[in-house]
């Protein structure tokens, strides 16, 4: 298991590396970084002095060990907007992320895995028809609909909450909804194609003829199995959450989150901060994979013996 | 491994032959569920559209009229009849503009979905089929590719290399290749112990024949359940990218962009973000209830049920 | 395998399991939702609302309240409020004294200023010629890299005289050193320095308001100072909110949860309780290069551009009808320089295509590029003007870029070869004609594409010109030339729209500087 959780610790630093590596890349892409930093008079000798008392005229590799080097220990330099440290203004927003999507996660999960059990358990019944159309939709919707959407319907026509913003939990409402829409809809479909993979088997058939009440064999194994694979479904989830379908719902609701961050830096080309959101976004998605291994290994026991 | 013959080689042995009597059958299926029925003719008319955009466009998406901005959907107060669902902020035709942008979607969905599938399938067969280094290596970058939160970095890429409809389907395309190639890799690691391979082994067939006359028929019904799966995400995607400045840029007509120009408008011309946005749900829903009955029509375990 | 009867009336028995697994997770949600709720309650400010409480409402939050070091819009709407200037300006635009009392020029690159007695800062730092000299200096130290050195770089230096005086020292002759001084912030010299790289995060000034909390991405506060030099205002408190959607700031203004915001969508004016919508100094235009290299360097083609764009439909279709049409100048009346006998371009379609083919230019390929998200609708009003000038007969390449890169084609140090169109928004919050034409009448600033001889031998001439009559009419003449080889598609003199409650009186100023101690509820 020791080893699980090496190749595990090795895998998220490269893929952090990564993240943060085509970041950095895309900086000498975008423009001139001492252009960027400076006012836009500035006379053309100081900008060179600048470049060269800030090292950006060494060659690129040299640049990028030494840009890697720092933001291993969190130092991302200054933003270009806030003239601040920029990991601090990076982790600043990742509270209201969490908030909207800790809630979005179990409003899916305390929804969708009820709807997939018993539409597994039942086909062909009602909860067996909405957990299908609950899927499909889900998977389809796009964000980008919903949220105008919702905010159109609940906030403009009917005035029953805010159409964005943050401050109160009536602000908090459709963001949620919108979050949770497609995780559900995954949810609701790997927990009832599960449920019903796990019924077919062997052991079941055997458990009932040798007379064991359903109920407990529900209980105790085909529940228990069939929820791991809705655990890592659910994990994987949360990572598209908070990596993925939060950009677009805070972007649309205002809601100031990691997400609204990262898409603000990219748009006034703030390296040091997008590099500094991405890297946090990228450890965030690392920790929750991390916690779902965990996770996992705790609630399936045949791994824990590898 | 085993040289028995199982149950899965034949079907798999049968379902290589796959001919015009199983698609009339197959076409059968799908009469018989009225909700494919319905997705698949919802497809044909976007294509249609996409296609004879030119000839059915009332307008000139492009064509402004200053004075008619704004101009609601013609079933409401203040609508005209000559702009079906209203005029946007610069008087362009609504209608018009969300042709176009069907065929900007579907365009760029279908060339990331070719060129992302060729390059996956093929890299993803020879992986499987070759194993040893190659495959290694390939699954591991596979692998790590997947955990990479892409939005995120498709976002910062778009935004460094410019945006735009070209370059947009290159970085579609590296995103989506990962996933065609696995699932080829997959299925190739599974049948090539099979049977039918080792009797056309022996028969003295060449690697290339087996692998295009055996190998690749049997990938096909996956592999195309998978591209359609795989265009309804890319469609998501760059409306999502569209909608934040990062994909399609004006003057073109893409859903996205005209979601996010109808951003600030919900409240008083909201025609201007339901419309486009209600154009990327009909698309990504009746592809997923398509790809659905798709993979039940073509997977020869499930169509027993069917 | 279990046939499919058999499976219903075993699940029949699976009903409590099921009511069960719900009702364990309508519980999970209750708590998670109460969770959520707490949490929330935890971080989130309190929102104050009442009578001596101002709420106001701004886009985004402010990189920094050093109001030396940056020159935006937003902080300058809390920093003015905290700190002051030496020199203010009065209704009209004019320089009147505020913290220095009174001036004089000493010799042509010298100016004595006597500061006001009896001030000093929130700390308790007095008010005093080290103060006036340190902020000076400090302004226009390379090391602070201020946003406003286009503005206050003709400063080199200032030096005290006496406990109460100072002389200002600029590298030339400067006829508006005045004008820059109301950019001038003064700081405490002894905070300043031990709080370091905090200053952008607290405050400390002479101004009738202090800053009591900034809760980050959410709101700033500010509370009254009672011993503000000129009298407590009578707005004791205001919070400044961070609204990023405008939707939202719209709404919030019509329920009032908000007193006033700036920038509405000339598209919502109708709905809101109340609007003001003075003229700005600031001035639309496409610049237009005729500099090496350029497609449009015949000034009929520049002039044919003029004709072809119909600003009076632009004015009324996309900015409600508030502002006024640029009368063939990047200038208007109250600015100094203006000339009021220049009259706009008409839209006259016919007479743009016939400058066309004069020049030989029909079909004439134009870049042109404009920004995305850096002025208000300026996606849409850029679409309509490259749509006007193709119903002329030119094909445009329109690019439209977010604002980094936008301004890097604007630049000239960063594009050698300017593009043919480039779109912006000029603001002269000096007033004086002299930063128009230094920046786009000729040469001299990499912001300009444009040059011509004439009007650079004029320009020279009113720099150092100190008669006022003289300096006038050098800058008539040049406007004069410029309207017939335009630098520019002369565009629209803007207003700052500012959307009100009922409740708010509020009469802006000239300069569009927010100033809460002129305001009541």
């Amino acid at each position: 298991m020791l080893r699980l959780l090496l190749k595990r610790a090795v895998h998220s630093f490269f893929l952090i590396t990564a993240v943060v590596s085509v970041v950095f890349l895309t900086t000498f892409v975008i423009g001139d970084p001492v252009r960027a930093l400076l006012p836009a008079e500035t006379p053309e000798e100081i900008v060179e002095k600048y470049r060269e008392e800030r090292g950006f005229n060494r060659p690129v590799l040299v640049q990028y060990i030494d840009y890697m080097s720092h933001a291993f220990v969190g130092d991302f330099g200054d933003s270009w907007w806030q003239r601040t440290p920029a990991l601090p203004i990076a982790l600043r927003p990742l509270p209201a992320t969490f908030q909207l999507g800790i809630l979005a996660m179990t409003l899916a999960t305390s929804l969708g895995i009820p709807i997939g059990v018993y539409a597994g358990m039942k086909p062909g019944s009602w909860a067996d028809r909405l957990a299908t159309v609950t899927s499909l939709l889900g998977v389809s919707m796009p964000l980008i609909w919903l949220c105008p959407m919702l905010a159109f319907i609940f906030a403009v026509t009917l005035g029953l909450l805010p159409t964005a913003g943050y401050g109160s939990w009536q602000h908090m409402v459709l963001p949620t909804i919108a979050l949770a829409a497609l995780p559900l809809g995954r949810i609701v479909q790997i927990t009832r194609a599960s449920i019903i993979d796990e019924l077919v088997k062997q052991y079941v058939t055997t458990a009932r003829a040798k007379g064991l009440p359903y109920r407990r064999v529900l209980v105790q194994h085909v529940l228990r199995n069939a929820l791991l694979p809705v655990i890592t479904v659910s994990g994987w989830e949360f990572v598209l959450v908070v990596s993925g379908y939060t950009i677009i719902v805070e972007a649309v609701f205002g809601w100031p989150g990691v997400g609204w961050m990262l898409f603000s830096a990219i748009r006034i080309r703030d390296v040091p901060l997008l590099a500094a959101t991405a890297f946090v976004i990228a450890v965030v998605v690392v920790a929750i994979n991390f916690a779902i291994d965990i996770l996992y290994i705790i609630v399936n026991p045949l791994i824990r013996y590898e | 491994m085993t040289t028995e013959l199982t149950d899965d080689d034949v079907t798999q042995a049968r379902s290589v032959n796959f001919r015009d009597k199983d698609l009339y059958r197959l076409l059968r299926t799908l009469f018989h569920d009225p909700f494919s029925t319905t997705a698949a003719i919802i497809l044909i008319v976007l294509v249609i559209v996409a296609i004879a955009a030119p000839v059915l466009s009332p307008f000139d998406p492009t064509a402004q009229s200053l004075l008619r901005r704004l101009t609601p959907p013609a079933w409401v107060e203040g609508g005209s009849e000559a702009n079906l669902l209203g005029t946007d902020l610069l008087g362009r035709d609504m209608l018009s503009r969300i042709i176009y942008g069907t065929r900007m979607s579907l365009m760029i969905g279908v060339v990331v979905v070719v060129i992302a599938g060729i390059i996956g399938t093929i890299i993803g067969m020879l992986a499987g089929y070759l194993g040893g280094r190659f495959d290694a290596i390939a699954m591991r970058f596979i692998d790590f590719q997947t955990a990479i939160p892409y939005f995120l970095l498709a976002m910062t890429i778009m935004a460094a290399i410019g945006p735009g409809a070209r370059n947009l389907i290159i970085v579609l395309s590296l995103g989506s290749w990962v996933i065609f190639a696995r699932l080829a890799r997959g299925t190739m690691l599974s049948i090539r112990h099979a049977v039918y391979i080792e009797a056309a082994r022996v028969t003295g067939g060449s690697e290339y024949w087996i692998l295009v006359r055996h190998a690749l028929p049997n990938l096909t019904s996956t592999i195309v359940t998978l591209a359609t799966l795989e265009l309804s995400r890319a469609i998501l995607t760059e409306a999502g990218l569209s909608f934040l400045g990062l994909g399609v840029q004006p003057p073109n007509s893409a859903w996205g962009l005209m979601v996010a120009e109808g951003h600030d408008y919900i409240s008083t011309a909201n025609w201007l973000s339901t419309f486009p946005g209600l154009m990327v749900m009909i698309t990504t829903l009746s592809i997923n209830v398509f790809a659905t009955w798709l993979r039940k029509a073509t997977d020869p375990v499930q169509r027993g049920r069917m | 395998m279990v046939s499919k009867r058999e499976f219903k009336r075993k699940a029949v028995l699976s009903r409590r399991e099921f009511l069960k697994l719900s009702a364990a997770g309508g519980g999970s949600l209750a708590v998670t939702s109460g969770l959520g709720g707490i949490l929330l309650a935890r971080t989130a400010p309190v929102f104050a609302q009442g009578d001596s409480n101002l709420v106001a409402a701004v886009g985004a939050e402010p990189p920094s309240l050093d109001p030396q070091a940056i020159e935006q819009r937003i902080p300058q709407m809390i920093t003015w409020n905290i700190y002051e200037p030496l020199i203010d300006r009065d209704e009209q635009g004019l320089p009147i004294p505020w913290l220095a009392e009174s001036w004089e020029q000493i010799d042509d690159t010298t100016m004595r200023l006597k500061l006001r007695e009896g001030i000093s800062f929130h700390n308790g730092e007095a008010f005093n010629a080290d103060a006036a000299v340190y902020s000076v200096n400090r302004i226009v130290d390379p090391e602070l890299a201020s946003q406003w050195i286009g503005v206050v770089g003709t400063i080199k230096q200032a030096s005290k005289v006496d406990d109460m005086t100072i002389d200002i020292e600029t590298h030339d002759v400067d006829p508006i050193l005045l004008g820059r001084l109301t950019a001038l912030a003064m700081m405490a010299p002894g905070w300043t320095q031990e709080v370091g790289d905090e200053v952008s995060s607290t405050t400390n000034g002479t101004g009738a308001y202090k800053l009591s909390n900034w809760h980050r991405n959410v709101q700033v506060e500010l509370e009254s100072n009672e011993d503000y030099w000129g009298g407590a205002p009578s707005i004791k408190s205001a919070t400044i909110r961070i609204i990023g959607e405008d939707s939202t700031r719209f709404q919030s203004v019509k329920t009032g949860e908000i007193d006033i915001y700036l920038g509405p969508l000339p598209d919502h004016l109708p709905e809101l309780p109340k609007f003001e919508a003075p003229l700005a100094q600031e001035f639309s235009m496409v610049r237009l290069s005729n500099l090496e290299g350029s497609r449009i360097g015949d000034p009929r083609v520049r002039q044919a551009m003029n004709y072809a764009v119909d600003k009076e439909l632009i004015l009324q279709q996309l900015h409600a009808g508030l502002g006024t049409v640029s009368p063939g100048q990047l200038s208007a009346p109250g600015m100094f320089g203006y000339n009021p006998n220049l009259a706009p371009y008409p839209y006259d379609l016919d007479r743009a295509k016939s400058l066309l083919a004069e020049a030989g230019a029909e079909g004439l390929e134009v870049d042109y590029v404009g920004p995305k998200g850096r002025y208000a609708g300026d996606a849409i009003l850029n679409q309509a003007i490259a749509e006007m000038l193709e119903q002329a007969g030119l094909k445009v390449n329109l690019n439209l870029l977010d604002p980094q890169s936008w301004v890097r084609f604007g630049d000239r140090n960063q594009t050698p070869v300017p593009p043919s169109c480039w779109y912006l928004v000029h603001s002269n919050s000096l007033f004086d004609a002299d930063r128009t034409v230094s920046s786009y009448y000729t040469d001299e600033s990499p912001f300009s594409a444009y040059h011509n001889d004439e009007i650079r031998t004029l320009f020279e001439a009113g720099r150092v010109e100190l008669d006022v009559a003289e300096r006038e009419k050098i800058y008539h003449r040049v406007f004069e030339l410029g309207r017939e080889d335009p630098p520019a598609i002369f565009m629209l003199q803007l207003v700052d729209l500012w959307a009100l409650t009922e409740r708010t009186q509020f009469k802006p100023r000239a300069d569009g500087r927010f100033i809460i101690r002129t305001m009541s509820l």
